[in-house]
Order: C-alpha cells, then sequence, then structure tokens
C-alpha cells in the first residue's frame, strides 16, 4: 500500500457518483390503505441496504435526491445527499392532492442538464413510484421529451414502482423506456417495502461495470413483476 | 516502454522528447473477472532524422456485447501507429508546403481518419476468419438480440482510439470516443484540444465499432513553430473519471511539469503506473486506467537554468 500512496497530480481523486432521484407520488390516493406511510417507511428501510452496498462494492458514492408530487412537483431532497448520512425526511400526502408527475419528471430531466450534472459521474437511477397516472399529461410528455433529448436522461436506469391497481402502467412503460425492464407493482402497502427492496437490489446490479440491464431485470424484477402477472400488460416485447 | 526517451534531431524540430506510459487493469474489472481492456503503444526511438513520434491509448468497452475489447483495443492502438507512421512523408510535404492547419486537419481526417477506421476493420475481419466466436460467445451475443452481430460483428471488438502523433513542427491528434488529451503549452497555458463531446455520459461513448465511426472522430492539430508544447498527457477515462476537480486538466499538467521540473524524468517514470494504480483502486473509478505522457527536453532544460 505504501507505493499507492504517490504523491498524486492534480487536486485528487475520488469514487465516481452515484445519483439516485426518488420521484414520490404524494396524491391524494397515497393515503389509501396507509400507502404514504408505508412508502415513508419504505425508504428509510432501505437506505441501510444503499449504505452497506455503498461500503461493499467501493466503487461509487451514492447520492440522494428525491421529488414530491400531488398538484404540483416540487424537491424534496435537492441537494444530493451523501447515503452515508442520509435520514429519509417523511412525506405526507396531499389531501385530494393531483398527480403531477409530468412537473416530477420535467425537475429531474433539468437536474440531468449536461450544465448541472457532473460528467464523471456513473448513469444516474430515477426511481418513480407512484399509485396513479399524471393529471398533467401535458406536462408529462413535454418531460418525457425533455428526459430522453438528454444524453444523460438518456443514459439514464429507469425503474417505475405502481401502487395498487391504479397505476397507469402505459406511462410508466413510457417512463421506463426499455422493453427489458418491467414496472415492478406493489398491490399493497406492505408490498412496497419489497418491491424497493428489489428496486435497490436492480439498481446496484445495473450500475456494476459489465452489466447487462437485461439479466439483472430477469433475476431481480421479473420473478416479481411476474408473480403479480405484470408480463402480460406487455412491458416485456 | 516506461522511460523511454524519444530523440528528434530534425532540422524543424531540435527537440527531444520523452514517452512515458502507464497501463493498469480496474479493481472492477479484476472482481468482475473481465480482462484489461485498455491498450497502449508508443513509437519514437533514438531515430535520426525525421520519424515521428506516436503514442496510442485506446479503451475496450466494458459492456458484455463488446466481449472481444481487448483485442479491439489493442488493434487500435497498433492500428494507428502504423497509419500514421505511414502518412509521414505525405504530412511532410503538406508542412514543406506550409499548408495551412486546416488544410493539414482535412488531410488528416480524410486520410489518416479514413485509414485507421479501414484498417481496424480489417484487422477485427482478419481475427475473426483465425478466431470465429465461440459458443460462450455466442451465449454473449444472445443476451441482445437487438444487436445484430451478424451485420456488424465489429460490435464485439468495440473500442475507443486516442492517438498523437509528433512529426516535424506538427503535433496530430484524433481521438473517437471518451478520454482526454491535454497540452501543456510553453507558455504554461493547458488546452484539450479536442472538446468533450456533451453526449458522453453515464458509460456511453461513440466507437470504433460504431457505423460509420469516421464521422464521430475528432481532429486536431497545433503548429509547435508557434505554439510549442511542453507536455502532451494521453488518457483513458479511468483517469478523467477519478479526478475530484471537474475541471482537472490544467492542474494535473501544470503538477507533472512541475514535477518532471523538480524530480526528473526517472521519478516520472517510476511515479506514473503509480498514479494509473490509484485511479484503478477503489479509491478512484476502479476501472482500466491508462496513461500516456509526451514530455518535451524543454521542462527539463528549465530545471537545468534554475539548478
Amino acid at each position: 500500500m505504501t507505493q499507492l500512496n504517490a504523491i498524486m497530480p492534480g487536486g485528487g481523486i475520488s469514487r465516481r457518483s452515484l445519483h439516485i432521484f426518488i420521484l414520490a407520488d404524494c396524491s391524494g390516493s397515497m393515503k389509501i390503505d396507509g400507502r404514504m406511510q408505508a412508502l415513508n417507511y419504505a425508504i428509510a428501510s432501505i437506505t441501510p441496504q444503499l449504505i452497506s452496498w455503498e461500503k461493499e462494492q467501493e466503487q461509487a458514492q451514492i447520492f440522494i435526491r428525491a421529488v414530491a408530487f400531488a398538484d404540483n412537483a416540487t424537491w424534496h431532497i435537492q441537494t444530493p445527499e451523501p447515503i452515508a448520512t442520509f435520514n429519509w425526511p417523511p412525506l405526507n400526502h396531499v389531501e385530494k392532492g393531483l398527480t403531477a408527475m409530468g412537473e416530477a419528471i420535467r425537475l429531474v430531466a433539468d437536474a440531468l442538464s449536461p450544465e448541472k450534472f457532473e460528467p464523471r459521474a456513473l448513469r444516474p437511477v430515477i426511481l418513480l413510484i407512484t399509485d396513479g397516472k399524471p393529471t398533467d399529461i401535458d406536462q408529462f410528455e413535454i418531460g418525457i421529451k425533455e428526459l430522453f433529448s438528454n444524453p444523460v436522461g438518456k443514459a439514464s436506469i429507469r425503474l417505475a414502482i405502481a401502487i395498487g391497481q391504479g397505476a397507469n402502467f402505459s406511462f410508466l412503460n413510457r417512463f421506463i423506456n426499455d422493453a427489458d425492464i418491467p414496472v415492478m407493482v406493489a398491490e399493497n402497502a406492505d408490498q412496497i417495502v419489497v418491491k424497493l427492496t428489489a428496486a435497490t437490489l436492480a439498481i446496484s446490479k445495473m450500475s456494476s461495470i459489465g452489466s447487462d440491464r437485461k439479466e439483472v431485470a430477469e433475476q431481480v424484477i421479473m420473478p416479481e413483476a411476474n408473480e403479480f402477472g405484470v408480463g402480460d400488460e406487455g412491458t416485456i416485447v | 516502454m516506461l522511460g523511454m526517451k524519444a530523440q528528434s534531431s530534425e532540422s524543424t524540430l531540435e527537440q527531444q522528447w520523452y514517452i512515458e506510459t502507464a497501463c493498469v487493469r480496474g479493481i472492477f474489472h479484476d472482481r468482475n473477472s473481465m480482462p484489461l481492456q485498455d491498450a497502449v503503444l508508443s513509437f519514437g526511438d533514438l531515430y535520426s532524422k525525421s520519424g515521428p513520434l506516436i503514442l496510442s491509448v485506446a479503451d475496450g468497452h466494458g459492456d458484455i456485447i463488446h466481449f472481444r475489447s481487448a483485442s479491439g483495443s489493442q488493434m487500435a492502438t497498433e492500428v494507428a501507429l502504423e497509419v500514421f507512421q505511414n502518412f509521414v512523408p505525405e504530412i511532410k510535404a503538406l508542412e514543406a508546403k506550409e499548408s495551412s492547419i486546416s488544410a493539414i486537419e482535412l488531410f488528416v481526417r480524410q486520410n489518416v481518419v479514413e485509414e485507421v477506421v479501414s484498417k481496424w476493420k480489417q484487422h477485427v475481419r482478419a481475427d475473426l476468419d483465425e478466431n470465429p466466436f465461440d459458443e460462450s460467445e455466442i451465449e454473449s451475443m444472445h443476451s441482445r438480440p437487438a444487436i445484430n452481430f451478424n451485420s456488424n460483428p465489429t460490435i464485439a471488438y468495440g473500442t475507443t482510439l486516442l492517438s498523437a502523433c509528433v512529426v516535424g513542427k506538427l503535433a496530430i491528434m484524433i481521438q473517437i470516443g471518451d478520454g482526454d488529451i491535454v497540452v501543456l503549452h510553453s507558455d504554461q497555458t493547458v488546452t484539450t484540444p479536442i472538446p468533450r463531446d456533451p453526449f458522453l455520459v453515464g458509460g456511453q461513448t461513440t466507437s470504433l465499432c460504431q457505423r460509420n465511426p469516421q464521422k464521430d472522430f475528432h481532429v486536431a492539430v497545433i503548429d509547435l513553430s508557434v505554439t510549442p508544447i511542453d507536455l502532451m498527457l494521453l488518457a483513458s477515462d479511468g483517469f478523467g473519471n477519478s479526478q475530484i476537480e471537474q475541471n482537472w486538466h490544467h492542474n494535473v499538467a501544470t503538477d507533472i511539469a512541475t514535477f518532471s521540473k523538480t524530480y526528473g524524468i526517472e521519478w516520472v517514470s517510476q511515479n506514473l503506473p503509480l498514479w494509473a494504480a490509484q485511479c484503478a483502486s477503489a479509491n478512484g473509478s476502479g476501472d482500466d486506467t491508462t496513461i500516456g505522457l509526451v514530455l518535451s527536453q524543454s521542462i527539463f532544460d528549465c530545471q537545468e537554468e534554475q539548478t
């Protein structure tokens, strides 16, 4: 190790960053069946998994950002929070709140613009969790366009968890835009933790050097999806 | 290649050059049982007259569909060296005619780049004839049914390429894909003659294996009689992706020049592999890391003057 402590030219080196964006639905329907509380609990409970994965893989420093959306979308965590010191501030549903999913996607697309996103970071992960469909469809269309016209957005790993039967798969599949990756379905609040855990595992595997997204989806996401009949929705072409 | 000294006694460029290279397998390649997919090759011995000085770095892609990229990167460095050597007489002729920099750039794009692409594909085809895809490789191909290996088998060999050639009073650079070429001029300004493609993010890169790679090649030419250089650095993205500073190029280049002046070429030669190893470790990008340096004797002349 002594040899490795050479004087380095430049301002020093560090691991690359892995930015995870959580887009959390806070619409009125998230109060049903305690979904909002379950989501808060689930995100808090996957944090230790991400921390241990960060230590274990030694490849990337993980940072979390989050957008909450209901009548509109706002940054819940705007400054990237290192996972090592991360504490999830609980979200609340908005009474009779809408589902401004399009605005939420636009916020993330903007954060991924070449001027704002660090070039050496690994491909970012965007995790969308919702129990509905966008009520701002025009914004959704713009958001999708902005996301995929942006090189970083296009390269991002996009995962979606649908809570309950109300979530619209066609919108979520358009967000994922990868025939190899199906929507994960949490049939009820209890399953949110299970799905988020699967998503965490998928993130960790898909972010590894030399990983095969399709293989990871088959190993980590699809068994779960098939268990709940998602395959019939035509998510895998 | 370490510590190789290249001396040019050409009348137009009374200058000695040193080439130092280091290429280290990334720790994550090691952990994932992936081979070293970077390659580096240089040319420039103690020739007597007008031979060129050539340095090439290539970074074979890590995705499983590029399962022969270690060979692809090796071929790319060999081809670049061969092609630049072949075109030296014509480049020198252009220089003798005092052709403009833009005319030389055009010549390089229309000839050197075309020939590099053509020869690389020839090498790939020859390798395929000799070593057809085996069962495990065909299995890897089946994992991505959307990719048509039959129409473009070079995908298996996908690689970037950065190459620099110093000939006469010209420094010529070509690049496709990620990685960095950094130049420290004698007036201490630092430039990146080939700009970063904004769409090269998250491990995505342009490549020699893509359709029509010529269009994504960048070419730059520096007239050394106008803007002489002290140092040129070619590095695979394992190096740049390790740097904390987003605009690391200036500090890295000037620090290497300072180290060279202060401690001498032997010290740089000994430490270069350690720098690459740091970047290839879990403290850095963890990716294969290659650093190639072309150092002008003028750096060390300063050292003697200071002494």
